[in-house]
């Protein structure tokens, strides 16, 4: 009889631990809760949105993608975390998008608010008061101000700015004094001061400064004494030494540095001593690290690291210290973590997104 | 999970075994339930920040072959903001009465539908199972009430598997009698 007993109240207990096991244990997994991240599909018009855990795993969003609008080719999110916005290339306009805290839905809130032609990348000022958008096929950059409540956006005074050439990236100072542009046609960078309005004017003097050919993608690491010039067509990386009173730029020791084949966008790591660098045509990642002293790299042991095909850019989740790679040829998303000497650990998952990526950010 | 299932089972064969002991057993031929469940819905699967909580009915008819042995068929509803499941399944239950109160275990087998609406509505028909227990108390000769009935709920839709819970309680209508009597003793050489 005791035993009767004791296996009925193991037959009892054992269900009730197997309900309590439920609810809340499939899904994303890794410890350190989940962060969100977004990215641009421009063939598909739509903005993919994950749930991102603490080992780079990525789950899609119930209802992910996202429409918004016409081939959207940069995402940004809002310091707040409450907005999300997309540079749509052939719509020529910015989308805004809010998300339910819930269900993780985006939801564009219309209408669409005009850019020049062709907008491909976008930054934001730390305060998320300012908005930089590239425009590559006017040759300009609109500069909007951002309404924190309802994300909405205003074009500024004499925005749009006009740029030397063709504008491939941008990039704002630590200080956000200086915006500096890379003109892809013309193998140089500008450098303009920036407002307290965000308004922008070329820094006086020289303002334009050679660096190798096809400027693609631009860094400058936290102290703001050094820029990192990625050359798509010579295969290599300018460091820019950087006159902090006026801007300026000079070349510096160790300049230029060998890099993969056709690099392009370029990504500090989270402690800002090392710069990722992708090369779409070799189809990996190289890695240096920075002298915080000469600004010089110097390769990291076993760089480049292998991606998928045709990476198009680097994103950072600095809350849980993870790279993204966005290929485009492969439609892939891939994801490597940090080792101490800031090499990467390659993740055997990779995401098949079924349209090419083209940006990518995070919140958390 | 697996170990889990296992120590259940277990439980389960050596309580329906221990129980050909018994000089008279007794138990009700037909057991019918019916009454309130709440799934917590394992909804961070789909991207959602949380689980769901889902209210909605369960319902189960039980033949018992022995007192102690019997196949069950359990259908429910489940319903909450986002999300609706419907499932029906059937499978083995095993029983033990003890201190007037009857305690009971199954694992079972079926068929769910999932639904989830956001910004797009999407249904889904998938393969589930319930493995779980608790007990009866019973009230008069025909009714009792379900205290407590916990299961695990295992749901695969949308490319995902869902860990749920699930509880239920409500009352139980038994009809008819079944028995098991105790072969003889030999006489002793």
């Amino acid at each position: 009889m005791r035993f009767r007993e004791v296996s009925a109240a193991t037959v009892f207990l054992a269900a009730v631990c197997l309900a309590g096991c439920g609810g809340g244990t499939g899904g994303s997994g890794g410890g350190g809760g989940t962060g969100t991240a977004y990215v641009a599909f421009p063939d598909a018009n739509a903005v993919g949105v994950y749930r991102v855990d603490s080992k780079g795993h990525l789950d899609r969003i119930f209802g992910s993608p996202f429409a918004t609008g016409t081939a959207p080719a940069a995402v940004l999110v809002h310091p707040s975390n409450k907005f999300i916005y997309t540079a749509n290339r052939v719509g020529q306009d910015i989308s805004l998008l809010t998300q339910d805290a819930r269900t993780g839905v985006l939801t564009e809130m219309m209408p669409r608010t005009p850019a020049g032609v062709g907008p491909t990348s976008m930054i934001m000022d730390s305060t998320g008061n300012r908005l930089f958008v590239v425009n590559v096929n006017s040759h300009t950059i609109s500069v909007y101000s951002i309404n924190s409540s309802t994300g909405a956006l205003t074009e500024i005074t004499n925005s749009p700015f006009a740029t030397i050439s063709t504008p491939s990236a941008i990039a704002l100072s630590p200080m956000e004094n200086f915006l500096y542009v890379a003109n892809a046609d013309v193998g140089s960078v500008s450098v303009f001061s920036v407002a307290a309005d965000g308004g922008l004017q070329l820094i006086p003097g020289t303002s334009t400064f050679a660096v190798g050919r096809g400027p693609k993608g631009l860094a400058i690491e936290p102290s703001g004494h050094f820029l990192y010039v990625a050359n798509s067509l010579d295969n290599n990386i300018s460091i820019m030494q950087i006159d902090q009173a006026t801007g300026a730029l000079s070349v510096s020791t160790g300049s230029p540095e060998p890099a993969g084949t056709t690099p392009g966008p370029l990504v500090l790591g989270s402690s800002g001593a090392n710069l990722y660098a992708a090369n779409f045509g070799s189809s990996n990642v190289s890695a240096y690290s920075i002298d915080s002293g000469t600004g010089v790299l110097t390769p990291l042991t076993s760089s480049p690291f292998s991606t998928g095909s045709g990476p198009v850019f680097l994103s950072l989740d600095s809350q849980f210290k993870i790279l993204f790679v966005g290929c485009q040829t492969g439609k892939t998303l891939n994801h490597f973590s940090f080792k101490a000497s800031g090499g990467l650990n390659s993740s055997t998952e990779t995401v098949t997104t079924g349209s090419a990526p083209a940006g990518m950010a995070f919140s958390h | 999970m697996l170990i889990a299932l296992a120590s259940v089972f277990l439980a389960l064969l050596m309580s329906a075994r221990f129980s050909q002991a018994q000089e008279i057993v007794e138990g009700p031929r037909i057991q019918v339930f019916a009454g309130y469940s709440r799934v917590q819905f394992d909804s961070k699967t789909l991207g959602f920040s949380n689980d769901t909580g889902l209210n909605g009915w369960t319902a189960s008819a039980a033949y018992n072959f022995y007192p102690e042995f019997g196949v069950v068929g359990q259908v429910g509803g489940h319903y909450g903001p986002n999300v609706r499941v419907e499932e029906w399944l059937v499978g083995p239950q095993v029983r033990y009465s003890r201190w007037k109160i009857d305690f009971f275990g199954h694992l079972l087998f079926g068929s769910a539908q999932t639904r989830v609406s956001t910004s797009i509505s999407e249904e889904e028909s998938h393969r589930t199972y319930v493995v779980g227990g608790g007990f009866d108390y019973p009230i008069s000769q025909r009714f009792s009430i379900r205290v407590i009935e916990a299961d695990y709920f295992k749901t695969n839709s949308f490319g995902a598997d869902q860990s749920n819970a699930k509880y239920s309680t409500g009352l139980v209508f038994r009809w008819g009698t079944v028995s098991r009597h105790k072969p003889p003793k030999l006489a002793s050489p």
